[in-house]
């Protein structure tokens, strides 16, 4: 026993480290800015404790609630679109096609391109005398051309399709590995039982899945829920306030406007959002998963 | 037992390597957990520590001017080693709008340089407030200083930051398309509407603009504003801050003549779409005849388009009022917890000198604020050159408002309007309302 303890001494030092840099970053910083999120502070004074009038603000502020909106209406959209479309094309690159390994690495490039190069591309590509608009006319659908991120609608839009088409290949990736777990024997019983291609997808294939849609639904839904590059780099949250995310707001309060008090209100409710959506979201899941079993 | 205090040893060994590669002995102190992206940034700037060593002091400054904007600055800082023995100049420039939430939070973190430029007008005050930047009051250059410049770095009486520029907001136009259609720059706002007719019927777009942000929209009442309101009411801010005067009632005809501008169709089409890189490539390219911007991309223009023939004018009023939107650009402040106080105050200095003022101005096609300086600038700028000679001009619309945020607003409410979601009161009563909530705190 002696013994025993006196391992678990000597290991736990190493730990040390690791906790010592996950108090000073992480830890501590949220506590602080729980702290901050009750003061009225500019950032550079002293914080002046004011109780919850912070988020008694945030709740009464039209722009912020819009701001919750948008980003719960980003959330939806983007994982319900990236995740279909990233298990589709999972399933179409699992087929035996012959560039499936080319195809694979065009699809996932996006992914490791930083966010900043991505908007920056699309800001070009959406501008209104540019690629994408130059094309429709070549194509004389001259009707179709836009002013993209002029319209609120379609601003919104195309910050969601820039976003899918960026993640996409990561949901694909891991559709496929989970694919590749499951044996060829068990769609072949059930083709021989006479199921045809779509009835093996969804009563065979798309069961097995659940592992990977658990951890894909759940990384697109916090990961869109933060949402900010785009919008910054894009729109500024415009127009008039049509594609402004919680993040982004929580951005040009706290360090634009010097309400760094009220911003870290924000990045609280925030926080509480994604922990109110995510939690349910896990445990169902997760009961589905077993069931799957 | 041994090994114990071996373990113990060995643990605090590892600590103490940690902490000295962090060198951020505050960073905890950082605003939120948000501020995280700035964390490379302080430890980057950590090995830029001011550190005394032996007789060379290594002074570090900090500011916004980088790139194509960075202008004199390698050239003042070699001539400022050169003049001071035993004194290096390490100057770090981050351009851009976030360059304002850098500083903060490097000061927040104790890891601000000696030297931190800073954007004149409110941004001082918190600073000021907080006594995180020196009192410049009593030091020699600052009777130099034209007082008009200086009133936007001083807060509660006190200068302080030195001011080292004036930059104006106006109207770049396109000289040959100017002459070939018989236009003369414009001396009353009508005059400026029957051009842009003129300018359009013959096929070029009257105004080069982006929205993409708000921006161009914004930047252009902000050109307005000097002519339209405050040549005559020169009181309008004082009376704003104290919650005396309202935007909506006082502003409507200047936002409407404004607005008006798109409804005739006189702004690049669509503009609520349109970024400022296709906006200031429509003006190089003569697509477009004139572009409300500032006059620190003049020499940028130059550069990117030798053929084209431009120079700037004052947005005039409807009764014919030319005053130029002309505000300090950049100023100096000294880090009150700096080490090297007196390097950094002889840097200031330095800086505050006509002669040397003549450059950096000159580099960055700015206007003087040493009363002695006389910088050689572009003959495009005079007409603003003259404005501002004259007293004809007014600061930029934030630095003379309490609260900074109303302006803000002005941007995606320019939006609002060019979209047809909200109108020119609503527009007004927006900026009425946070100005309100500013001040009720």
């Amino acid at each position: 026993m002696r013994n025993y303890v006196h391992k678990l001494t000597y290991f736990s030092v190493f730990l040390l480290p690791a906790l010592f840099i996950y108090i000073t970053f992480l830890l501590y910083p949220i506590l602080s800015s729980s702290y901050y999120s009750l003061t009225e502070w500019n950032g550079i004074t002293k914080p002046v404790f004011i109780g919850l009038d912070n988020f008694v603000a945030f709740f009464n502020d039209s722009a912020s609630l819009k701001a919750i909106k948008n980003t719960l209406l980003y959330a939806f959209l983007i994982t319900v679109i990236q995740n279909v479309l990233g298990l589709l094309l999972a399933v179409l690159l699992d087929m035996n096609i012959r560039s499936r390994k080319v195809l694979r690495m065009i699809f996932f490039t996006p992914v490791i391109l930083s966010s900043l190069v991505v908007s920056y591309l699309w800001l070009r590509m959406l501008d209104p005398s540019g690629v994408i608009n130059a094309v429709l006319e070549l194509v004389h659908l001259d009707g179709l051309k836009q002013v993209w991120l002029g319209d609120a609608k379609m601003a919104f839009m195309s910050i969601v399709v820039m976003s899918v088409w960026q993640f996409i290949g990561y949901s694909m990736v891991i559709y496929l590995a989970n694919l590749q777990t499951i044996p060829e024997s068990l769609k072949e019983a059930a083709a021989i039982d006479g199921a045809n291609a779509v009835q093996r997808f969804f009563n065979v294939t798309f069961p097995l899945l659940a592992p990977s849609l658990t951890i894909n639904l759940l990384l697109s839904a916090i990961g869109s829920m933060k949402i900010f590059d785009p919008i910054f780099l894009m729109t500024k949250g415009g127009p008039f306030y049509a594609t402004e995310s919680v993040t982004f707001r929580l951005f040009e309060q706290g360090f634009r406007s010097n309400k760094a008090g009220f911003g870290s209100a924000t990045s609280i409710v925030l926080f509480l959002l994604i922990l109110l959506i995510s939690l349910p979201l896990l445990a169902y899941l997760r009961r589905r998963e077993m069931n799957a079993q | 037992m041994k090994k114990v205090a071996s373990v113990v040893l060995t643990s605090f060994i590892c600590l103490s390597v940690l902490s000295a590669c962090g060198g951020n002995k505050n960073e905890a102190e950082s605003p939120s957990a948000s501020a995280s992206p700035s964390a490379t940034q302080q430890a980057s700037e950590s090995a830029a520590q001011p550190e005394a060593q032996g007789d060379t002091i290594k002074l570090t400054a900090f500011g916004f001017k980088a790139g194509a904007e960075i202008g004199a600055m390698d050239e003042l800082n070699a001539k400022f080693e050169a003049e001071n023995p035993g004194i290096t100049v390490e100057y770090e420039g981050k351009p851009g709008a976030e360059y304002v939430a850098l500083a903060k939070t490097r000061f927040a973190s104790g890891d601000a340089a000696d030297i931190v430029m800073m954007h004149p007008g409110a941004e001082i005050a918190p600073y000021a407030e907080a006594g995180q930047i020196v009192d410049l009051t009593n030091e020699p250059w600052a009777s130099e200083i034209a007082d008009k410049a200086k009133e936007v770095t001083t807060f509660d009486g006190k200068l302080y930051a030195l001011p080292n520029d004036m930059a104006a907001l106006a109207v770049f136009y396109n000289k040959k398309i100017f002459g070939d259609l018989g236009i003369e720059t414009p001396r009353k706002w009508d005059d400026l509407v029957a051009a842009a007719e003129k300018i359009k019927a013959s096929g070029v777009i009257p105004f080069s603009m982006t929205n993409n942000d708000g921006s161009g929209a914004k930047l252009a009442l902000y050109s307005m504003a000097p002519s339209w309101i405050y040549a005559a009411d020169q009181d309008f801010d004082n009376r704003l801050n104290k919650g005396e005067a309202k935007f909506n009632g006082t502003w409507n005809d200047m936002l409407t003549a404004f607005f008006d501008l798109d409804k005739k169709g006189y702004f690049t089409p669509q503009t609520v779409g349109v970024t400022y890189e296709s906006a200031m490539k429509d003006f190089q390219t003569g697509k477009a005849a004139m572009m409300v911007w500032g006059n620190w991309e003049y020499a940028n223009i130059k550069k990117a388009a030798p053929e084209l023939d431009f120079a700037m004018f004052n947005l005039p009023s409807k009764n014919g009022d030319v005053w130029a939107s002309a505000a300090v650009g950049t100023t100096w402040s000294v880090n009150a917890k700096s080490k090297n106080l007196d390097a950094a105050k002889k840097y200031i200095a330095f800086w505050a000198k006509a002669e040397n003022q003549e450059i950096w101005d000159k580099s960055q096609s700015a206007f003087a604020t040493n009363k002695n300086a006389k910088p050689d600038l572009e003959p495009g700028l005079k007409e603003i050159g003259d404005a501002i000679a004259a007293g004809h001009f007014w600061n930029f619309l934030d630095q003379g408002w309490k609260v900074t945020a109303v302006a803000d607003k002005m941007g995606p409410n320019s939006q609002g309007i060019l979209g047809g979601q909200i109108n020119v009161e609503q527009f007004l009563q927006d900026m009425d309302k946070e100005n309100a909530a500013g001040l009720s705190k």
